[in-house]
C-alpha cells in the first residue's frame, strides 16, 4: 500500500493513497462561520466549496506552520463522494507499506477514533490516520452532510 | 488564507528539513504564489482541471474498461492457476498465488460476456498481465489483455451508453470515457463485485 507521510510538529502520519485526489500548496480560503474550531474556511476547487481542515489544530490545538513545505491534501472517502481538504505539515513524501500492519493496532485515543499507531517503512512509530473514519468523526461533528 | 507573521511561532514545535536540497521548503510562500494557486484551482473549465475521478484503463478482448482506481490493488505478470474441484465454474476459474497467498482467480471475461481472446498463449500479446482488485478486505483476481494505466477525468464529462449497445457488458456499465481517439466502459463497481460474489456460492 502507497502511504504520504505528513507531519504534526515531529510527529508523523500516514494517509493511504487511494483517498487522496490532489496535493495543494496553500490557498486563500473563504471563511465560514458556525463551523467547528478546526476548520480554516472553505477553499474554491472548481466551482465547488470545500471545506479545509487544520490537522494542527485538530491534533495539536495549533495553527498549522505556514512554509512552503505545508500543505493541503484533497480526500475523498469514495468515488464521487465529496471531498475535503486537509492542511498539514511536511506533506514530501510517500513509503510502501503492507496493509494490515498498518491497521491491526487498537484505537489510540477516543476522541480521535480515526487514529491508529504502527510503525512506518523504517520501523518507526507513526500513526494511519483512516480517512473513513476520519469522515465519519466529521459527519458526527455536523462538517459534511 | 491570511499571511502569517510565522516568526511567532515556537521554532521547537517543528523538525525542519535536514537535507540542503530541501531547506527551500522550510520558508513561509509567497502572497503571489498562494494567489495564483487560488486562482488555479477555482478556475471552473473542465478541460483545465484533473478531474474528480481517477481510473485504472485496461482491456479485455477488444473491449477497453475502466474501474476507480481506489478498488486496485496489484497488476501484475499472468501466473499459473489451480483449479478448485468442484468449486471451479465459468467466472470463478480457481485461485492464484499472488505474494505468498492464494487468491481467488476469475473471469471477468466470462462476467461481462466479452469474447476470450483467440489463444491464452502469453506470447500472443505486447503485455499479458493479470489484475488484483479489492471490496471490503476480498480480493479478486483477474487476466486482462491489456493495461493502459491511470487516467483522470471529469465526473461531469461521462457520456452515457449507445443506444446500439446491447449484451451483458452494457448492463454493468456506467458510461463510456473517451480516451486516445478510443472509448472506454466505465464498469458499475457495485455490479462487477456483486456479480464475483454470486460466482463463489
Amino acid at each position: 500500500m502507497l502511504l504520504l507521510r505528513i507531519h504534526v510538529g515531529k510527529k508523523g502520519y500516514a494517509i493511504d493513497c487511494r483517498h487522496i485526489v490532489r496535493i495543494l500548496p496553500q490557498v486563500n480560503v473563504q471563511k465560514a462561520k458556525h463551523v467547528p474550531y478546526y476548520v480554516v474556511g472553505l477553499m474554491n476547487v472548481s466551482g465547488i466549496l470545500v471545506p479545509l481542515i487544520d490537522f494542527c489544530q485538530l491534533i495539536d490545538n495549533r495553527e498549522t506552520g505556514f512554509f512552503l513545505h505545508s500543505r493541503i491534501i484533497l480526500l475523498q472517502d469514495r468515488p464521487n463522494s465529496p471531498q475535503i481538504g486537509l492542511l498539514a505539515e511536511r506533506v514530501m513524501e510517500t513509503f510502501e507499506k503492507d496493509m494490515k500492519s498498518m491497521t491491526s493496532n487498537e484505537v489510540e485515543s477516543t476522541h480521535l477514533p480515526f487514529l491508529h499507531k504502527c510503525e512506518d517503512d523504517k520501523q518507526e512509530e507513526i500513526e494511519y490516520l483512516n480517512v473513513s473514519q476520519l469522515f465519519t468523526f466529521l459527519l458526527a461533528d455536523n462538517l459534511l452532510t | 488564507m491570511k499571511k502569517k507573521s510565522f516568526h511567532f511561532l515556537s521554532p521547537s514545535l517543528y523538525e525542519h528539513s535536514v537535507h540542503p536540497d530541501l531547506r527551500l521548503f522550510d520558508k513561509p510562500p509567497t502572497q503571489e504564489y498562494i494567489e495564483e494557486w487560488t486562482r488555479s484551482l477555482s478556475d471552473l473549465s473542465k478541460e483545465n482541471t484533473p478531474g474528480d475521478l481517477s481510473v485504472l484503463i485496461f482491456r479485455l478482448g477488444r473491449e477497453w474498461l475502466a474501474l476507480p482506481t481506489i478498488f486496485f490493488q496489484e497488476v501484475t505478470k499472468r501466473r499459473p492457476m489451480h483449479k478448485l474441484p468442484h468449486r471451479s465454474n465459468q467466472i470463478l476459474l480457481g485461485i492464484v498465488n499472488l505474494n505468498g497467498q492464494f487468491q481467488l482467480y476469475v473471469s471477468l471475461h466470462q462476467l461481462l460476456g466479452i469474447e476470450l481472446p483467440a489463444t491464452s498463449q502469453p506470447t500472443q500479446y505486447k503485455e499479458d498481465r493479470m489484475v488484483a482488485i479489492v471490496k471490503e478486505g476480498i480480493q479478486w483476481v483477474f487476466p486482462v489483455e491489456e493495461v493502459a494505466g491511470i487516467h483522470r477525468w471529469n465526473s461531469s464529462l461521462l457520456e452515457e451508453n449507445p443506444l446500439n449497445l446491447y449484451g451483458t457488458l452494457s448492463t454493468h456499465l456506467k458510461g463510456l470515457l473517451r480516451w486516445n481517439g478510443k472509448h472506454v466502459g466505465l464498469l458499475d463497481e457495485e455490479l462487477v463485485f456483486s456479480g464475483l460474489a454470486r460466482s463463489v456460492r
